[in-house]
């Protein structure tokens, strides 16, 4: 019993103290296929996270945009050390092939149909409500350091020199 | 003259009430899906309202603002949006929007048909160049 607590205790100092999505979480395990038909896995460097959908004609166009804008704005060397994953929550719609089509237009991102969209929101704490042809989703973007943890938080509107900052926070 | 103003009231708003302006019209890159048109009503008359945009671009429009609640994104549907007397009606990004759905065959310079329909003023068309959603 006592080595037991010991043994918990122990798990408990090596695991982060709050789940995601606080600052310092490790990102949740995500399944499900980039737009070139491969499994997603999280890249060991630093990540800009959106969960949104291609037939938002605003708020997921412009959150890409700024996203773009931000690693535009980067010193040419740190851009390509930077990944960029969107992640639909209308997979019915958004089939890879159809990311494919509509992520080319805002620079290197990876797009991911995820398998089990009720597990995505439990493991990442979003919101996605569907209401006719639009999606009421959370609109955050979420930066990961290169070990996979929450770096920060970026509000819809953030500008790209706020997102920018944070990339260079992280960024070796 | 005060004959003149009376007929004109009641045959609806005089031509050149309404002004659009700053129309831009995004479109979504392959020109499939969902579009957001984005312009300006300067009114130098009395109140009115947009009711509707139509064109032949899209399946369906919809009178669309984007809220965030909390950190949640949501289209909020409107009716209609009024157009203060000797005021503006802004529609820009982020904020309110004409969503256009179902669009297809659009591409980026192409030149597109758009007709608002107001309460008082009825209809007045707008040719808008498409440009991509990225840019």
């Amino acid at each position: 019993m006592r080595w037991t607590l010991i043994l918990l205790a122990l798990a408990g100092c090596t695991k982060d103290a709050a789940p995601w999505p606080a600052i310092g979480a490790e990102v949740p395990a995500l399944a499900g296929v980039t737009q070139d038909g491969a499994r997603f896995a999280w890249a060991p460097r630093p990540t800009l996270v959106f969960f949104g959908y291609t037939f938002c004609p605003d708020v997921c166009p412009l959150t890409l945009l700024t996203v773009k804008r931000a690693i535009e704005g980067l010193p040419e060397a740190q851009r390509d050390g930077v990944d960029v994953v969107f992640v639909t929550v209308d997979p019915e719609r958004d089939t890879k092939e159809r990311l494919a089509e509509y992520l080319v237009a805002f620079g290197r991102v990876r797009g991911v149909v995820p398998n089990d969209i009720e597990a995505l929101k439990s493991a990442f704490a979003i919101a996605v409500e569907y209401e006719g042809e639009t999606v009421n989703h959370t609109s955050v973007v979420f930066l990961l350091d290169r070990e996979g943890r929450l770096a920060a938080r970026f509000s819809h509107g953030a500008p790209p020199d706020e997102m920018r900052a944070g990339l260079s926070e992280v960024l070796p | 003259m005060s004959a003149v103003l009376l007929c004109l009231a009641l045959l609806g708003a005089p031509d050149g009430t309404l002004e659009i302006a700053d129309a831009v019209l995004r479109i979504p890159p392959g020109g499939t899906g969902s579009g957001a048109l984005y312009l300006t009503v300067k009114n130098r008359g009395p109140e009115d309202r947009l009711l509707a945009a139509s064109t032949k671009a899209a399946r369906h429009t919809m009178l669309h603002e984007t809220v965030i609640e909390g950190d949640v994104a949501k289209m909020v549907h409107a009716k209609s949006w009024p157009v203060p007397a000797e005021g503006t009606l802004v529609l820009a990004p982020g904020k309110k929007h004409v969503m256009l759905m179902g669009m297809s065959g659009t591409k980026p310079g192409d030149e597109v048909v758009v007709v608002l329909r107001f309460e008082r003023a009825g209809e007045r068309r707008v040719v808008v160049r498409a440009r991509s959603i990225a840019e």
